[in-house]
């Protein structure tokens, strides 16, 4: 793929925004602080005023790092109902399709790249759905050029539908579920002992083939995470039991029960990605949603994700509106979620949680510089993300919604 | 099986049971009342309530920074800034310093009831997806009063929605308005006094449902459908004229009361009245402006055509739902006097949705369009002020400058016109119905929630009281844990 070639950034002057109110992603906040960056890194954070070609004034402004939106299929749809643009399904009668990559599909000149970026989302994890094991996802920035096609051998997660969603491809029962995923797992272990003999065609029957088998070892070795979609509290305990037993990383996402299971989350350290807007019985694995579910997550210790897009068939949030972000945010502070811990869930907590910690999610020194100078609160509605860089490069407002906007604002001739 | 048919005239509102038909309009049998609440209403609050010294946004152009909304039997007696010495003397007072007041949210667009929470199969009873025209159907024989969602709407603010049928269908049934009232039927929870509405459907949804099926499968094929349908309701109102004449013709030459001596023989049969058609009468109040359209269409072209549509058949449209290219045609929207109801970010999801902009709301306001911002969705619905906020945001960033009070008609005064019940909702106005909602802080920021919800004068969600908001019927049991 073409970013194997490394067509390397241009080198970019340093910038300095200058007496600006940060917060900084892990809770904490610095009050006016100047920020450097330079050829895409923050390479300053500090009370000094910075000698540079280019300074920004950041008084009565707030500085963050760039949203990081966790369960996107950006760039897989343009149009959801228009199924020559849809990228995020491997539809299989056998509902496993580990070697599926969201990477393959994305498109990162899709028109929601720029729209959702005018809200401060500078980076996305593109995640395919459908079926029992989905496929691998992978991060992507909203760069909306070549170089942002994530290279599809090095995938972040692995995706997997453990709830309602998955019954078709599992004998129509939670049972057939993790049965499915048992024989998946065991499949896999004879796969790694016995790779000559399959190869040679010398094996038992196994579920899935072997370029299947061979996607699900990094699961197994536990270098990505296993996001499991669930929301019963019943099945987040088979999860957590799941992922015990089998010794691997696993994150939950949707997650509306969770709150009932807080405190089995929090032993494993467990990450919950939660919809915050959609906290409802919209189906029968989430009778007992409730609010405040982030807010006791969080409390129980749990480490807690939010994020705008959903993978269910009963509440699908489309991918162009993930600009949602941060009311989703917003959202989870009026119902407990600490305002200083607010932001983290879709910064730092979602970069740790997903291994890119030492990249992104704070700002600080060394991480990339995906950045958001906003007017004022950024969890505030009738605040603007006035300037949005990432990786170093100001992002142009430039987009099609914009580009509509102004036609039609034009005083007729 | 003669003679009960006629007495009534044409009543499709409450309170014309006694109007009488005029020359251009038609005699119809009516057997049943249709919006008028059969099942007791909730009983008016007799206790009257002063809320004081909260910011108190009216929807009707005054804030008062330190107001006070005063009600008894349901209904605002006083509204204003400073004190107000007429309390009764066992009125219940609420000392809302810090808090804002506004009038009870209203959505224009609602299918709580009939596509309830949780998604069941065997609750799914908003589309009657059989036939593309279906103006026989009405939202309020398939709502289920216990769905959660309308709960959780009503601690969000919202006091009023429209259920609409859904949007497979190009006429899809008659809507209707309800208060959002713990109630245990349809017809309990009717705003009394609210027109019905008529659900159409521009666009894709119905060719997605019949293009494999019976059609339409196009665009044309949608647009003959609706002048098919509008033709035959002409028709029929031309065959109840026909007969109100012959009726009137046979009547002078019946011999009057005091030739008690006929014998039968000297009678002749009144003329037999046209067959009874539950869609057609449907679109006949239409016609008549007794039922309101609220019209699903996206595209700007599709308004257009559908506006042109209802001047070729004499009705009017009363909003345009979605609507997300109204930006398109906003002097045309003004100059026809149509609202359109709108979201505030959503767009995308199908072609028809493609052109959608964040600024929508706001060009519309600019432009003197009645701008409506509704849901479309259990979530939204629980923060619809949210959605306006964000929608005057979207405008700032163009140079619209949005007031308070006109953002707050978007969710308010606007959608209370296009359900046509502006005169009794909508505003903190001297009269008007007491629904009120007291906020913890401004209405438009995303950290705030209500803190007390009052229906008619009733006080239907308190937060601060742990018994203050009544799980519907389906939640008991089954969302909390039972110890």
């Amino acid at each position: 793929m073409i970013t194997h070639i490394l067509l390397s950034l241009a080198v970019l002057a340093p910038i300095a925004i200058e007496n600006v109110k940060v917060e900084v992603g892990d809770g904490t906040i610095l009050k006016r602080t100047t920020v450097v960056f330079e050829d895409g890194k923050i390479i300053a954070v500090g009370e000094h005023s910075a000698d540079t070609a280019q300074k920004i004034d950041g008084r009565n402004k707030v500085l963050t790092p760039g949203f990081l939106e966790v369960e996107s299929q950006l760039g897989l749809i343009e149009v959801d109902l228009e199924k020559a643009t849809q990228d995020f399904t491997f539809k299989s009668v056998d509902g496993l399709q580990p070697a599926f990559r969201a990477a393959d599909g994305f498109n990162p000149f899709s028109a929601h790249v720029p729209v959702n970026r005018e809200e401060g989302v500078t980076s996305a994890i593109i995640s395919p759905t459908g079926g029992l094991i989905s496929g691998t996802g992978s991060w992507v920035p909203l760069l909306a050029n070549i170089e942002s096609i994530p290279s599809a051998d090095k995938p972040i997660a692995m995706f997997a539908t453990v709830g309602h969603d998955a019954f078709q491809t599992a004998g129509e029962a939670r049972g057939g579920v993790w049965l499915k995923l048992r024989q998946l797992f065991e499949d896999v272990r004879f796969y790694q002992k016995n790779q000559a003999a399959i190869q040679r065609g010398q094996s038992r029957p196994l579920l899935v083939s072997p370029i299947h088998l061979e996607a699900m070892v990094p699961v197994l070795a536990g270098k990505i995470p296993l996001v499991m979609r669930v929301h019963r509290a019943s099945d987040i305990i088979a999860a957590i039991e799941f992922s015990r037993r089998e010794q691997i990383k696993i994150i939950i996402s949707g997650g509306a029960e969770a709150h009932v299971v807080a405190d089995y989350l929090a032993v494993d350290r467990i990450p919950v990605i939660i919809h915050q807007s959609i906290q409802s019985p919209f189906a029968f694995e989430t009778l007992m949603a409730k609010d405040d579910n982030a807010a006791r997550l969080d409390r129980a210790g749990v480490p807690v994700i939010l994020s705008a897009g959903s993978w269910e068939q009963e509440n699908w949030l489309p991918s162009q509106n993930i600009r949602r972000l941060r009311q989703e945010v917003g959202i989870a502070v009026s119902y407990g979620l600490s305002r200083a811990r607010a932001l983290a869930s879709i910064t730092s907590t979602p970069a740790e949680a997903f291994g890119l910690q030492t990249q992104m999610g704070t700002v600080a020194v060394g991480k990339r510089a995906d950045l958001v100078l906003w007017s004022g609160d950024p969890l505030e509605l009738s605040s603007v993300a006035e300037s949005v860089w990432i990786a170093g490069e100001l992002a142009p407002q430039k987009n099609r919604q914009r580009q509509l906007v102004e036609r039609y604002l034009k005083p007729k001739s | 099986m003669k003679s009960v048919y006629f007495s009534l005239g044409l009543c499709f509102g409450l309170g014309c049971a006694h109007q009488k038909s005029e020359s251009n309009k038609t005699v119809l049998p009516v057997f049943l009342q249709p919006v008028e609440a059969a099942d007791p209403a909730p009983l008016n609050q007799e206790r009257a309530v002063l809320i004081k010294n909260a910011t108190v946004m009216t929807a009707a152009g005054p804030i008062h920074a330190n107001g006070y909304v005063y009600f008894e039997k349901g209904r605002i007696a006083a509204v204003g800034t400073g004190d107000f010495s007429q309390v009764g003397t066992d009125a219940l007072v609420v000392d809302a310093k810090g808090f804002f007041v506004t009038p009870g949210l209203i959505d224009t667009h609602s299918h709580m009831g009939v596509y309830p929470e949780p998604a069941a199969s065997g609750n799914q009873d908003g589309n009657e997806a059989t036939a593309p025209t279906t103006p026989e159907v009405w939202a309020e024989h398939g709502f289920w009063p216990q769905d959660p969602s309308l709960r959780r709407a009503r601690e969000g603010g919202i006091t009023t929605i429209q259920v609409l049928p859904g949007s497979a269908n190009l006429i899809g049934g008659r809507s209707f308005v309800a208060k959002l009232h713990p109630t245990v039927s349809a017809r309990q929870a009717r705003f009394i006094g609210a027109p019905q509405g008529l659900k159409m459907a521009c666009g894709e949804n119905p060719k997605r449902t019949y293009g494999e099926k019976s059609g339409p499968s196009t665009r044309m094929g949608n647009v003959a459908g609706y002048r098919a349908a509008f033709q035959q309701a002409h028709e029929y109102r031309h065959s109840w004229q026909k007969y109100q004449r012959d009726l009137e013709e046979w009547r002078k030459q019946q011999p009057g009361p005091e030739d008690t001596h006929e014998t039968d023989e000297d009678l002749s049969d009144p003329p037999e009245p046209p067959a009874r058609d539950f869609a057609l009468e449907t679109l006949l109040a239409v016609l008549d402006g007794k039922i309101l359209v609220h019209n699903h269409c996206y595209r700007a072209d599709e308004m257009s055509l559908m506006l042109d549509l209802a001047h070729e058949f004499g009705f009017k449209i009363r909003s345009f739902h979605h609507a997300l290219e109204a930006y398109k045609i906003r002097d045309r929207l003004r100059q026809e006097d149509v609202s359109v109801s709108t979201w505030a970010d959503w767009w995308g999801f199908k072609m028809e949705a493609f052109d959608g902009v964040p600024q929508n709301a706001a060009m519309l306001a600019q432009s003197g369009v009645r701008a409506i911002i509704h849901s479309d969705h259990e979530a939204d619905v629980r923060r619809l002020n949210q959605e306006a906020a964000k929608a005057v945001t979207s405008g700032k960033k163009f140079g619209i400058e949005i007031d308070p009070d006109t953002a707050l008609r978007w969710v308010t005064a606007n959608p209370a016109w296009a359900l046509g019940v502006d005169q009794l909702t909508g505003t903190l106005e001297v009269g008007k119905a007491a629904d009120i909602v007291i906020w913890d802080g401004s209405p438009f920021s995303v950290y705030t929630k209500t803190a007390k919800v009052f229906i008619d004068g009733i006080l239907e969600f308190d937060r601060q009281d742990p018994n203050g908001s009544r799980l519907t019927d389906f939640e008991l049991g089954t969302s909390e844990i039972q110890p």
